[in-house]
């Protein structure tokens, strides 16, 4: 035991020996976790902003207006023409809406009512103002067609009446049958798996776990680049002509990393949850087990690519690069959703993804312990076999 | 002249003759390329994100809504989009969804419909009837999705039944049409009324085009800041090369011929300058050339790459310039890469950052680069790039300033 002790402190004083590694270890997980935070989360993120342009000023376009201030995806500001115009064009206004002059009730009933939407491209944003913007005239325009409906309706029971009459009693209508159905009550609830009322879901939530997991998964990878190092450097030779086993070596030098992979996790869920408030430490248990079997795995592959590296410059360039793609491919980064579904079941071969699917289990699904346990045991399968490969490749020179 | 071409040239081929130099500075980006498309979906169904989405419908209405809510699911318009399976268990539904066979269950509750039409020889229903949509919070973008398609259905439903209730309470308090015949009038406008189709039509014209779908890809969100990001490393790689020069001696022997330090500062630069230029110009054509990306007008395109290149060139002399060792220089590097990256696109769409972290990220050639490509996307002309090519040229200038500073004093060390 004090053998492995003594490997685990010479991993952890080697690995700390330069302050740059305090860099890749804390300061830009901290800045990349505060940086998604306070961009995709509650945390000051700001709303998409879409600027309109009423040249109308119709009761058609105030309609249309007042219906886009209810949603909850974007602010809506007035602007002139000439500002949107040249803002648009320098790219430092996101998207505006113009809403022609011709925007009335006689243009609708004619079917050539039309708006004009200006978005910048290869927004995300985009999809969501777009499908706002859609909803509210289909309402718009499906009332009015509904109390056509029902005027024309009338005029049939009473054939006598004029179309000015008509005209006047769709005035009437209109307004009202607009608040009635602003005031409508809500026709879906929202179930979250077995998360609490307590719970709300908050994407800044699920940006901290990609940075937690990639770069955790970094750190623990550079088990490579130890052994690539020990061996080059010939400290593995020196240490092995003492009476201690490579089993020692090797378990000593992978639980080094592990602790160090779940000291990085402490800190980082730490900081978390003090400064962004999220939920890191709400289950400690089934945090904690996930995280061990999750660096287990991750350490464990490091060993395997450590015994398939020739120097420590290889595992460095290899650990980087297999660190960012696997947490690309696992949906650390971007949604794993947005992926097609080939990419999806592709990416279940990785101890990232789970990893992921782990953490959301229990930080935003809160799912029970039972549902996460399979999670748990898949990562520890994973550990077995990388932490076996990486026994049986073991290499000395 | 000669001599900085020369310089430029034993850096280049320096390159090509390493395989893995070559592999990292201009088959990454190909590579890349390929990899974002294929977690894109570029390879295949027109690379329209989010498709098949699986949701399980449990229908427990008797009534007409809930078959005409579950004919919205199953409609053409909308087989690309949604894959809905029905369960008539809400239980087993949700189990899906646990298991992440679907994304989200939905239950129409027994009742929904009477709760909105009043059924024949049945009083309206007091209570509101609920749709039940059960998600495990992760798949936000699909649960979005599904939520917009079921608020477009319901809003209908609300427009109809307010339609009906303020125009039935306004014609019988006026005296317009008498109690006798109000079954009579509901009858002739409720087949209409309840029809989801029903509706006015209107265009929606998205930048001077009419559509009815607003797609985004995906690839297009993130290829951009990908490619300006991997700029960053390779410039700062390039730098790199300077220190380690300087270690093998290769600087101090350059400086012993008739060869001024001003031209190996410069022939380094335009060395690093090639590649860069290079490595993001690949990036642009393949993804334009395999996967239609349309990065807007080319010369303008050329033009901003190459500034862009110019800033980026700046950070890494500064770099070079300002730390002692090849380590120290990766180090900042990597981190200043990936902090800039963040930044500029490169791992989350630009838009969503706050608006005092977009001015911080004005720091960077990925900012002004990335905001300079979205103008070509959206078809801006060279003119329109006015502002971010002098940004560029500024930040690009000011830095290799700054740089040659730092650069004169290690020559005269490496001199000495």
């Amino acid at each position: 035991m004090a053998k492995i002790i003594s490997i685990i402190k010479k991993e952890i004083k080697l690995n700390f020996s330069s302050p740059v590694s305090l860099i890749f270890f804390i300061v830009l997980p901290i800045l990349f976790t505060s940086i998604l935070a306070a961009s995709t989360g509650d945390f000051g993120s700001n709303p998409a902003v879409l600027n309109y342009v009423d040249q109308s000023e119709s009761s058609l376009s105030a309609s249309l207006l007042a219906d886009l201030r209810e949603n909850e995806i974007f602010e809506l500001k007035e602007i002139d023409v000439e500002t949107a115009r040249d803002a648009f064009a320098e790219g430092s206004m996101e998207a505006y809406l113009l809403i022609p002059e011709g925007f009335t009730r006689e243009t609708m009933r004619e079917g050539n009512l039309a708006v004009q939407l200006y978005l910048q491209p290869n927004r995300k944003s985009s999809q969501s103002i777009f499908q706002q913007l859609q909803l509210a005239l289909t309402k718009l325009t499906s009332v009015q067609a509904q109390v056509d409906t029902i005027l024309q309706a009338y005029q049939e029971l009473h054939p006598g009446v004029s179309t000015a009459e008509l005209d006047s009693l769709s005035e009437q209508l209109i307004p009202e049958i607009q608040l009635k159905v602003a005031n409508a009550p809500s026709r879906i609830t929202e179930i979250i798996s077995q998360a609490g009322d307590d719970v709300v879901y908050d994407p800044a939530i699920s940006s901290s776990a990609g940075q937690l997991i990639t770069w955790v998964f970094m750190t623990l990878i550079g088990v490579s680049g130890a052994m690539a190092f020990d061996r080059t450097q010939g400290t593995l030779k020196r240490l092995l002509t003492t009476p201690t086993p490579r089993l020692i070596y090797f378990s000593g030098t992978i639980l080094a990393y592990v602790i160090m992979g779940l000291v990085q996790i402490a800190l980082l869920m730490v900081f978390g949850a003090l400064v962004w408030k999220a939920p890191w430490i709400e289950r400690p248990l089934p945090t904690f087990l996930l995280m061990m079997a999750f660096s287990l795995a991750s350490a464990g592959l490091g060993a395997f690519m450590g015994s398939l590296v020739r120097t420590e410059s290889q595992a460095s360039g290899i650990g980087t690069t297999v660190g960012m793609t696997f947490a690309l491919l696992s949906g650390a980064w971007f949604p794993i959703e947005l992926f097609p579904k080939i990419m999806q079941n592709i990416a279940r071969i990785f101890p990232t993804y789970w990893g992921m699917q782990g953490l959301k289990d229990i930080l935003i699904s809160n799912k029970p312990f039972e549902q996460i346990l399979p999670t748990i045991l898949i990562l520890t399968g994973f550990a077995v076999v990388f932490l076996v490969l990486g026994m049986v490749f073991f290499k000395t020179e | 002249m000669r001599k900085i071409w020369q310089i430029a040239r034993k850096d280049l081929k320096l390159i090509i003759r390493d395989p893995m130099a070559l592999v990292f500075y201009l088959l990454a980006p190909f590579l890349l390329t390929l990899g974002m498309a294929a977690i894109t979906g570029a390879f295949s169904s027109g690379d329209t994100g989010i498709s098949n989405i699986p949701i399980v419908i449990t229908n427990a209405d008797q009534g007409e809504l809930g078959k005409t809510l579950v004919g919205v699911f199953q409609s053409k318009e909308l087989d690309d989009l949604m894959e809905p399976v029905l369960q008539e268990d809400f239980d087993i539904a949700c189990q899906m969804v646990d298991n992440d066979s679907a994304v989200a269950a939905l239950l129409i509750p027994d009742g929904f419909t009477n709760s909105i039409i009043p059924q024949e020889g049945l009083p309206l229903s007091e209570n509101v009837i609920q749709l039940q949509l059960y998600s495990d919070g992760t798949s936000t973008y699909s649960v979005a999705i599904i939520q917009t398609i079921l608020e477009t259905f319901l809003s209908k439903l609300d427009s109809t039944t307010a339609s009906m209730s303020v125009t039935l309470d306004k014609f019988i308090s006026d005296g317009l049409i008498s109690p006798e015949e109000v079954p009579v009038f509901v009858d002739a406008i409720r087949t209409e009324l309840v029809n989801p189709d029903s509706g006015f039509g209107y265009q929606l014209i998205v930048n001077d085009i009419e559509t009815d779908r607003q797609d985004v890809s995906f690839l297009a969100v993130i290829a951009p800041g990908m490619a300006l990001m991997f700029l960053m490393y390779n410039v700062t790689a390039g730098g790199v090369s300077f220190l380690w020069e300087r270690r093998k001696f290769t600087l101090q022997r350059n400086l012993v011929s008739p060869t001024h330090s001003h031209q190996i500062i410069l022939g380094k630069s335009l060395g690093i300058f090639l590649r860069g230029f290079a490595q993001v110009l690949i990036l642009v054509l393949t993804s334009a050339l395999l996967f239609g990306l349309n990065w807007g007008n080319w010369l303008a395109v050329l033009v901003l790459i190459a500034f862009a290149t110019y800033g980026a060139l700046g950070w890494g002399m500064f770099l070079t310039s300002f730390f002692k060792t090849p380590a120290q220089v990766s180090n900042a590097g990597t981190t200043i890469g990936l902090l800039f990256g963040i930044m500029g696109g490169g791992f989350i769409p630009i838009e969503t950052l706050p608006e005092w972290l977009k001015n911080v990220a004005k720091v960077s050639p990925n900012a002004w680069g990335s905001q300079g490509f979205t103008i070509l996307a959206a078809g801006g002309k060279l003119a329109d790039l006015q502002t971010i090519l002098l940004a560029l040229f500024i930040m690009g200038t000011a830095l290799i300033a700054l740089a040659s500073f730092f650069f004169r004093r290690n020559v005269s060390q490496a001199r000495g």
